[in-house]
């Protein structure tokens, strides 16, 4: 009697140090990366597409414009700084979940010399989000092999990182943090707000290559045996981005290894003009990036995206499944979550070019009323052109101020460049333009601003 | 592998766990593996060192233990568990001064002296050869001469103090026929490696702990709850905050020149709060961890911040390595029967072997020798403070600790070390010798003090003696009672700032250091800065210093329970079983949560570890 009790009283304080370390976790554990899965782990029927790789295709691929434009079913997967390893452990883990019929792999720099590492800050995305088990346990020993045990913790464990934000908690954090309304709406594609023209690169000759790590070209054919093993059909991809000599040198490396491989590759790089200096036919150089670096911005990705579908459904003969009434949940998504979501981020920005790149989206109509002091750039000519007929530009004597809907506050000129805070437009800085956004369904206003030159 | 490393939480419930499943004949075999396991586990070539000084020390100990007639039926022996065996262990010595020295007793020192003079040596090497090279240098060079003295650049084993003290006490212990040699390698091996105290203590004592492994351990679900409670305490204390308190003192000390005065004083206040429970934190966990294994350990600290003097700080701080000092250091120079001068001479000796067992530092050695002055300032000046005391009507005896149970707070101090003296009322001495049987019978469950053991009529007369000596029991508040009440307060506190100056050069980078950060206070002291926003920006935003300050507020009022002979942790293992599970739950959540561990912070290791 006296041992079950001792037993029982055992087995009290165990339950109760899980529910209250349960607790804590939930309460101060950075919720980006369960945010970004929550729809990946709810959808019971199986993906047509899961996009694997680094931050270009968590920007560069948009999975809810893919089910809009073409019906076809996609997560995104892709991770910030995502090393190759870390891709393959993704690939590893989402199996668990989801047996897609097609598996696409970024190639972005897998041939770096510090594969598979990757700032462990980084890992957390990839990885909170799955549970404890035998696979994570060794897609840690694998990542972060020859560091310390209390570096694997922290990825096995997160908890043992993050109980230290216990001084961040606020009731509003405590309320969202078992909010499961709070995901990411973009179906784990991330998208990114700005403009900047990246410089001109080479092209380098494709037969040239580069030698890299070792464990890369492991990771690649495991990463392909792994998809065929489960029946999924395995792709590479290369996203656009502004790819260095020595880059464009490891991706011929890749692509001579996926002709080994018999693995189909989509080059979203391929450039009709077949210029001297890297271009791409999907992209606009000047008004599709981000930052001068690597990442598309909000606009570059959709037109990847729309290129991506088309040749997806051409190769692999997806159905459009937007009229399927097992699906009607994606339309709900995209008209209740991803739209509404997209138009708040859009009057949120306070740059004149990042507006504009946001409202080159199908789903909105743009009316510009500007004064003849409106001058625009090069990139401003290019991002107009790109609403084509939605965009409506005249020219006034002056700018109303009575008659905003939305902020008469601005922080940007129409360069792009940083004025200083809450610039008051009302008093001595005058207008020079003011933009109108609504939705084309319904015609609702989603931005009205007015900027100085 | 530390206390607060993910491989101890690994490897200790794997220890237990195959420690009480073994048949028992190999539960000190099994015992040792584990020890040697968790040393090398650090550095596996100095296992070898500890298996070499284990060696040496048991073959000395045999030579010396032939012909002694000591046997282990101690019956005083609790007394020396309880580290209060002064008068047993001078008398014992005197008798082996007094002797005529025979041929025999002449080859016994020899072996003696050669024993400590190898182990020592080793100690010296690792922890002083590169103090001594560098001091050297500077001598040579203030004389004119230059000469390149080559650094050996070692790394100091850790816990090599602690085992090597550990084995000196033992050998002394035999030669003066106190106990007999251990003929069991294998226990004498375990008593020199046991894995909780090889690291930082407490510095076990032979007559007390050898014992212990000679008996079969069965698994105690009360004993091991117990154990597990001290060392989740330990873990609190050291987790939540003493890694706390570094942040803060850290960032105060390495950027010192940059702040105004009053950050050092308070960084060093803090520090005091660190160092204790770092340590204390260490020496319960490893109480703890050694209850869970059937073996007591003594108890190494006793509210050394409620100490009335700096002696009798001493008593209650790192109360093995004091009572090591004493009993194999000041007691040989002599102790205190002898003139005042002498006396005073010891004192200061052992305070700077003190400070130089902490650290190769001239800033430990003025550590120590801070605290010997202290000591000595205040034998000289015990007249003058007497005189002026009875001035305001107190009692002559009001600055004695052992005369004045008021004064000397804890109850065990009457029944260990303090004579019962007409000081204590018949009935409170009738109580304790009532109890004493049942003491023995659960000392055992209470290696860390407090008095399970007292009835609550008993616990009732004990707490007459009230808040720090007031007697209100009575219930009536005299104005003596007050005064004794507010005389002791005040004695606490002039104590503490004594202590904590002397933190200052404990923690300081070095001398120089420390005599730039006094500077800083006197000329830089800008009290007009004070705020809480420049606290905050001390390395603890707002919430960390206030959980800091309340953690602290707890375990005052812990130490405060403890010193007025209560038990806490007993009180929640008497709990209903749900209440008791749900008090052990929180806390295990409230450590996992506001302890400083993981990659998130830089975990601390043990101050200690580096002595």
């Amino acid at each position: 009697m006296k041992i079950w009790k001792q037993i029982t009283s055992v087995l009290i304080i165990a339950s109760l140090v899980i529910g209250g370390v349960y607790l804590g976790d939930r309460l101060t554990t950075r919720g980006v990366s369960r945010q970004k899965y929550i729809k990946f782990f709810e959808e019971h029927k199986e993906y047509d597409v899961l996009f694997y790789g680094s931050s270009h295709v968590l920007s560069g691929v948009q999975p809810m414009e893919l089910w809009d434009k073409y019906g076809i079913t996609s997560y995104n997967l892709g991770g910030h700084a995502a090393s190759l390893g870390m891709s393959y452990w993704v690939l590893r883990q989402s199996l668990k979940y989801h047996k897609p019929k097609v598996a696409v792999l970024d190639i972005y720099d897998m041939y770096a010399f510090d594969q598979p590492y990757m700032d462990i800050s980084f890992m957390h995305y990839s990885m909170d989000a799955y549970p404890a088990g035998i696979t994570k346990f060794n897609a840690v020993q694998d990542l972060l092999g020859g560091h310390s045990t209390q570096e694997k913790m922290e990825l096995l464990f997160p908890f043992s990182v993050y109980h230290s934000r216990w001084n961040e908690i606020t009731p509003e954090s405590a309320r969202l943090a078992f909010d499961k309304s709070i995901m990411n709406s973009n179906y784990g594609s991330e998208v990114r707000y700005g403009v900047a023209v990246p410089p001109e690169i080479k092209r380098v000759d494709p037969d040239i290559t580069i030698g890299g790590s070792e464990g890369a070209d492991e990771y690649i054919r495991n990463f392909v045996s792994i998809c065929r093993e489960a029946g999924v059909e395995v792709c590479f991809m290369r996203i656009p981005y502004p790819a260095s000599q020595e880059n464009q040198m490891a991706d011929n490396r890749v692509m001579k290894l996926a002709e080994e491989l018999s693995v189909r590759v989509i080059d979203l790089m391929q450039d009709d003009k077949k210029s001297d200096n890297l271009d791409s036919r999907v992209v606009n150089w000047d008004t599709d990036f981000v930052d001068a670096n690597a990442h598309l911005n909000a606009v570059g990705a959709y037109k990847a995206t729309m290129y991506l579908g088309q040749l997806l459904r051409t190769y692999y003969g997806f159905t459009d499944k937007r009229n399927d009434e097992a699906y009607s949940n994606w339309n709900t998504d995209f008209r209740e979550l991803y739209l509404p979501i997209m138009s708040a981020n859009m009057a949120a920005q306070s740059d004149f070019k990042t507006c504009l790149m946001m409202a080159a989206y199908p789903e909105y109509e743009t009316e510009i009323t500007a004064t003849k002091a409106y001058d625009p750039d090069e990139v401003c000519e290019k991002l107009s052109k790109l609403h084509g007929d939605r965009l409506k530009l005249t020219y006034i004597a002056g700018i109303d101020l009575d008659n905003v809907q939305a902020d008469n506050i601005v922080n940007y000129d129409l360069d792009g460049e940083p004025m200083y805070e809450s610039v008051d437009i009302s008093g001595e800085i005058k207008p020079v333009l003011r933009m109108t956004v609504k939705e084309r369904d319904t015609g609702k206003v989603v931005l009205d601003k007015m900027f100085v030159q | 592998m530390i206390f607060n490393s993910l491989g101890f939480l690994i490897f200790f419930p794997i220890v237990i766990l195959i420690y009480y499943v073994v048949p028992k004949a190999f539960q000190n075999l099994w015992l040792l593996f584990s020890s040697y396991w968790f040393y090398m586990s650090w550095n596996p070539v100095y296992g070898l060192l500890l298996l070499g000084v284990t060696v040496i020390t048991y073959i000395a100990g045999l030579i010396l233990g032939r012909g002694s007639y000591a046997t282990w039926a101690d019956p005083d022996e609790r007394g020396r568990i309880s580290a209060d065996f002064e008068s047993k262990v001078s008398k014992k010595h005197r008798n082996v001064v007094e002797k005529n020295i025979s041929r025999k007793e002449r080859t016994k020192r020899a072996v003696l002296f050669l024993a400590l003079i190898l182990v020592f040596s080793v100690l010296c090497f690792y922890k002083y050869s590169d103090f001594a090279i560098t001091n050297l240098t500077e001598v040579f060079r203030h004389l004119g001469i230059s000469i390149e003295l080559r650094h050996f650049d070692v790394v100091m084993p850790a816990g090599i103090s602690f085992f090597i003290f550990q084995a000196a006490g033992y050998l002394i212990d035999v030669y003066r026929e106190e106990i007999p040699s251990e003929k069991n390698f294998l226990r004498y091996a375990l008593f020199i490696s046991f894995f909780p105290t090889i690291l930082a203590g407490p510095i076990g004592r032979a007559p007390s702990l050898l014992p212990q492994y000679c008996k079969p351990r069965d698994f105690d679900f009360g004993r091991a709850s117990s154990g597990f409670l001290l060392m989740l305490w330990g873990f609190f204390l050291k987790l939540v905050i003493a890694d706390r308190a570094a942040i803060l003192v850290n960032y105060v000390y390495a950027n010192y020149h940059e702040l105004y005065g009053w950050t050092i004083v308070l960084a060093t206040m803090i520090y005091a709060v660190e160092i204790y429970c770092d340590f204390y934190g260490y020496s319960i966990i490893a109480t703890g961890a050694a209850n869970m294994l059937g073996i007591r350990l003594m108890k190494n600290f006793d509210c050394p911040y409620f100490s009335v003097s700096v002696q009798d700080f001493w008593r209650r701080w790192h109360i093995s390595l004091s009572s090591w000092f004493r009993d194999y250091l000041y007691f040989p120079l002599g102790g205190s029967r002898c003139s005042f001068l002498r006396r005073y001479f010891n004192v200061l000796v052992v305070f700077i072997v003190s400070g130089l067992w902490h650290g190769s530092q001239w800033s430990y050695i003025i550590w120590g020798g801070l605290n010997g002055l202290y000591q000595i300032i205040g034998g000289i000046l015990l007249p003058v403070r007497t005189l002026f005391l009875r001035i305001f009507g107190f009692d002559k005896n009001v600055l004695s600790l052992k005369k004045n149970p008021a004064m000397s707070g804890s109850m065990k101090i009457y029944t260990s070390i303090a004579p019962i003296t007409s000081v204590v009322t018949p009935w409170e001495k009738s109580v304790v010798d009532q109890n004493r049987e049942r003491f023995d019978e659960i000392e055992e469950y209470d290696a860390d003090g407090g008095m399970p053991w007292m009835s609550e009529e008993a616990r009732r007369g004990h707490l007459r003696t009230g808040l720090f000596g007031m007697r209100i029991g009575e219930g009536k508040m005299t104005l003596k009672s007050f005064s004794m009440c507010i005389l002791k307060l005040v004695r606490i506190f002039i104590t503490f700032i004594l202590i904590d100056f002397a933190w200052l050069f404990f923690r300081a980078a070095g001398l120089k250091d420390a005599l730039m950060m006094i500077d800083r206070v006197r000329f830089n002291f800008d009290a007009g800065t004070l705020s809480f926003s420049e606290i905050y920006s001390l390395g603890l935003d707002a919430r960390n210093f206030w959980l800091l300050i309340i953690c602290c507020l707890v375990l005052l009022l812990s130490d405060y329970v403890k010193y007025h002979g209560g038990n806490m942790r007993k009180w929640i293992l008497e709990k209903p079983m749900l209440v008791k599970d749900v008090i052990i739950a929180a806390a295990i959540v409230f450590v996992l949560i506001f302890g400083i561990w993981g990659n998130s912070y830089d975990a601390s290791s043990f101050i200690y570890f580096q002595y």
